[in-house]
């Protein structure tokens, strides 16, 4: 398995204009991601309400919301885990909402998905679960890091240098802390070579500490490859660190859109809003403490 | 002495609801008794003549010892041919149950269609008993070892299909989702996020279905599907007792071997699965395991005889690597303990199935040589013939069907008390050893074995087929109880004691009520075991509908035989449905 198995991205068509029966529409051609009347529904819950959003190349993007305002759904949406009930979603010039399940693969391969809960296959070791970034460049199932090609498991070590866990490749995954795992997942991520990094709370389950130096070394990379970064998170005054803009969801709507230094409490507010407050017809969802003070 | 102001019992409620589900339960207990009258009336069951019958017993004992080993060489070579075929049948049975399982697991099924399919299948090959498998490749094939090898991978489908199913669907969803987002194609993700996750739980069960296999290949020779069964029967039909009861010892010093051997296997098996948790919240972890996988991998006497012959391992070794543990050149995984573990146990199972194609002078491609005989003689069972055998079909069923009850119902009547006697934290620590031993030697004997001792005991008939049931339920009920009993809980024991409760209130307050759910849930389990096992005691003189069965063989009345196989089907699957039902909506 050598550079023969490897399928062509999709990486020069990225920044393509649009196919002609979009010629209608307002796509533009820069945004990375593109999205407009999306909607998601799970039953009788909207997740997502007729989002429209663009994010142009590079942009470091946050997306802000209490628990179950529809950002993991969002950010599902981006790579085709969830298919959106209406509205139209375009990645990488991939029309996410029309695309078969070949185009859905190319997509994703260019797109690095950060979990909450890490993804990683526990009974692995580190460095396979890092290959199985891989996958979508080779063809067939594979079992064990020796069957992935030596160019690959070299690569492979690479990304988990620049993670710093190295010494850790012939690890469980498993036995590795949560912080440890995160970066793991990171370095599966950048296995991809991806060109967007869709990143959902990925220190949420991290203790304070873990979580700053996670969040770091995952902006540090993204700048260093120049990726465009989208990623939901809780803490604000983290997101207004690092982010180039900032988007508040509620109830699966955009109800702020930001830099950093214009979101001031007013518009957290909007986001945060507090239930007694608002006139909301939802069930109320509850904000953690930190969200609580902020938005009293 | 005057009791001062104790509250007056007023009008408050103090019967509980009859919700739907202690409604269903009581009807579920009463049917039962109903059903059980009238199987107990309609075989003429009596345990009266097992008193008469004991003294037959040791007469018969007493006349035939010692045991004899007429040409020991050719017993011992029958029994590494039975190993062999038990280890041939399992290994063929994963081969085909890995593909299965997948299609037959809501999450890694191709197709809904493709699903249901892959569940007939499996429900097919478990209602299906081997014997009959055998009976029908025998037919096909001839007289050897190839059938019972077939017989044996076939209907151990039903069962390694389902559970593998089940492990597939227990798997937790995150890593197969971040494979998949890594653009990975549908097999990929199979192959990378689901299979790591379920290949320890899947070694564990095939090994649990070695085990069984070796207790029915033992049957097998009777219809020519080679083995030792096949000198048994040559004993037992010459009338060379003593020799016959030379082939039941090295029989049982074969399973009992093969419960040691599995014994460590597992213990190894478990020191490979050892999840060193550290903060990471990756796999939610076995807790959330369904009973029969805990039952399955649940510790037995030999594993604890192993753990106490072996030193006990450091619990938990994690693969800790440290930087040069690997050539940076080549990136190769290093020899760790783990890895030499894996890979002993890959070769461990590749030189025995090796072994086991050697001993039995198969190939694997006979298996697929074979297929187009097997064709021609499946065609012939069809159209079934429903009318030939006239009522005498359905007599057979309903005897075959009250035979399981009567054995299940009684076998749980003995089973609870010895249980009880079994289990460490209910009665004295020397009696519940020497129980537990008693309960090891007796699932050690096959019901075959026991099936002949009873007719011995009580003649030919449907009487000595229960007998021989029963004591199977009793070995297999009591351990149940026992190990339930282990699990419970000693908090609430304490709460209850210390009301002024006595030992005995005790016992029953909170260590029987609490293992009851489980035990019930088990009952229409075993009613559907019995009720297989039935079908095969009647081939040897048990009754029922194998007794049909054996007849409508032995005059190659094919399409007859296929209409008993058909009806056996139907019950099997009744039965299914019914414990499907009640364990969904009553426990
Ligand atoms: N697969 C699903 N099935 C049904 N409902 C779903 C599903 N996924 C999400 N939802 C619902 O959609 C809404 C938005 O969920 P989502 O997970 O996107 O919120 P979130 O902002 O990521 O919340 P959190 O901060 O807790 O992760 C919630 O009401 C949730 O219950
Ligand atoms: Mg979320």
């Amino acid at each position: 398995m050598g550079h023969s198995g490897e399928t062509p991205r999709l990486g020069a068509a990225r920044l393509s204009p649009g196919t002609p029966e979009d010629a209608g529409s307002r796509w533009t051609t820069e945004a990375v991601v593109q999205c407009e009347r999306l909607s998601k529904r799970f039953g009788s819950t909207l997740a997502l309400d007729s989002v429209d959003l663009a994010v142009p190349a590079g942009q470091m993007l946050a997306v802000l919301g209490l628990s179950g305002s529809g950002k993991s759904t969002l950010l599902r949406s981006f790579n085709g885990l969830v298919t959106p009930s209406e509205g139209r979603v375009k990645v990488l010039g991939c029309e996410v909402t029309s695309a078969n399940s070949e185009h859905l693969r190319t997509l994703r391969r260019q797109v690095g998905f950060i979990f909450q809960q890490f993804g990683l296959v526990g009974r692995i070791c580190v460095l396979e679960n890092v290959l199985a970034g891989a996958l979508g460049r080779v063809k067939y199932p594979r079992f064990g890091v020796l069957s992935y090609p030596r160019r690959l498991r070299l690569e492979a070590i690479g990304h988990l240098e620049r993670v710093g866990l190295a010494d850790r490749a012939f690890q469980r995954a498993d036995t590795l802390s949560g912080g440890q795992q995160q970066r793991v997942a990171i370095a599966r991520a950048l296995m991809q070579r991806p060109v967007l990094l869709l990143a959902d709370e990925p220190v949420a389950s991290l203790d304070p500490e873990s979580s700053a130096a996670v969040m770091e070394l995952m902006l540090r990379i993204s700048r260093e490859d120049n990726l465009t970064v989208i990623a939901s998170l809780h803490q604000v005054e983290l997101a207004r660190g690092w982010a180039d803009r900032l988007i508040g969801l509620r109830d699966g709507r955009v109800v702020a859109d930001a830099k950093p230094d214009e979101m001031n409490e007013q518009r957290l507010s909007e986001i945060y809003r507090r239930v007694a407050e608002g006139k909301m017809d939802g069930p109320p969802a509850p904000a953690n403490a930190f969200t609580t003070a902020l938005a009293g | 002495m005057a009791v001062a102001s104790w509250p007056v019992p007023g009008r408050a409620r103090v019967h509980p609801p009859w919700t739907k589900q202690r409604t269903g339960f009581t009807v579920l207990l009463l049917v039962w008794l109903g059903v059980f009258i009238f199987s107990w009336r309609y075989i003429q069951m009596t345990f009266l003549t097992l008193f008469t019958g004991v003294g037959n017993i040791v007469h018969f004992l007493a006349q035939n010892f010692p045991p004899q080993f007429v040409n020991f060489a050719q017993t011992v070579n029958e029994a590494v041919i039975t190993l062999g075929i038990a280890v041939l049948g399992t290994a063929f049975a994963f081969v085909l149950s890995v593909p299965v399982g997948l299609m037959a697991a809501r999450n890694t099924t191709l197709h809904p269609a493709v699903r249901w399919v892959a569940r007939a299948i499996i429900v097919a090959c478990r209602s299906i008993p081997d014997l009959v498998f055998a009976i029908i490749f025998v037919e096909a094939i001839g007289i050897g070892v190839l059938p019972g090898v077939l017989a044996l991978a076939c209907h151990s489908v039903g069962m390694l299909g389902k559970l593998y199913a089940e492990s597939i669907e227990q798997v937790a969803p995150g890593p197969t989702e971040a494979v998949k987002s890594t653009g990975a194609t549908r097999w990929q993700q199979v192959t990378t996020g689901v299979v790591p996750q379920v290949l320890p739980s899947f070694a564990s069960i095939a090994l649990y279905r070695l085990d069984i296999n070796l207790r029915s290949s033992v049957i097998l020779g009777y219809v020519g599907a080679g083995g030792i069964g096949f000198l048994l029967n040559e004993y037992m039909g010459e009338l060379q007792f003593r020799a016959a009861m030379g082939i039941v010892i090295v029989m049982f010093v074969l399973i009992v071997s093969m419960e040691m051997v599995a014994a460590v296997i597992r213990r190894s098996l478990i020191g490979m699965e050892a999840i060193p948790v550290s903060g990471g919240t990756a796999s939610p972890g076995p807790t959330s395991n369904p009973w029969w996988l805990r039952w399955a991998s649940r510790p037995r006497p030999a594993d604890r005889l192993v753990a106490r012959i072996l030193p006990p391992k450091p619990a938990a070794a994690p693969d800790l690597v440290k930087s040069g543990g690997f050539n940076r050149e080549t990136v190769r995984p290093p020899w760790t303990h783990l890895r030499i573990q894996r890979f002993s146990f890959l070769a461990g199972a590749i030189v025995a199935v090796a072994a086991a194609f050697v001993v039995t002078k198969t190939t694997p491609w006979q298996a697929f040589l074979a297929l187009p005989a097997i064709w021609r003689t499946i065609v012939l069972y069809f159209p079934p013939n429903f009318q030939s055998g006239g009522s005498a079909l359905s007599v057979g069923a309903l005897q075959s069907l009250a035979v399981a009850v009567i054995a299940t119902s009684a076998g749980y009547f003995f089973a609870v008390p010895i249980g009880l006697l079994a289990a460490r934290n209910v009665s004295r620590p020397w009696v519940a050893r020497t129980t537990r031993l008693f309960l090891v030697v007796l699932r050690a004997v096959p019901e075959l074995i026991l099936a002949i001792v009873f007719i011995v005991a009580v003649g030919l008939g449907l009487v000595a087929g229960t007998m021989a049931l029963t004591v199977g339920t009793i070995g297999f009920v009591a351990k149940l109880v026992a190990d339930g009993l282990e699990e419970v809980p000693q908090m609430p024991r304490e709460a209850v004691l210390s009301v002024g409760a006595t030992k005995v209130q005790e016992t029953a307050t909170s260590v029987i009520l609490p293992t009851t759910p489980m035990l019930i849930g088990n009952g229409l389990y075993v009613l559907d075991v019995n009720f297989r096992s039935s079908t095969i005691l009647g081939i040897v003189g048990g009754g029922g509908i194998g007794f049909l069965l054996q007849q409508s063989v032995s005059v190659l009345a094919y399409r007859t035989t296929g209409a008993i196989i058909i009806v056996t089907f139907a019950v099997v699957l009744m039965i299914e449905v019914i414990a499907n039902w009640v364990r969904k909506h009553l426990i």
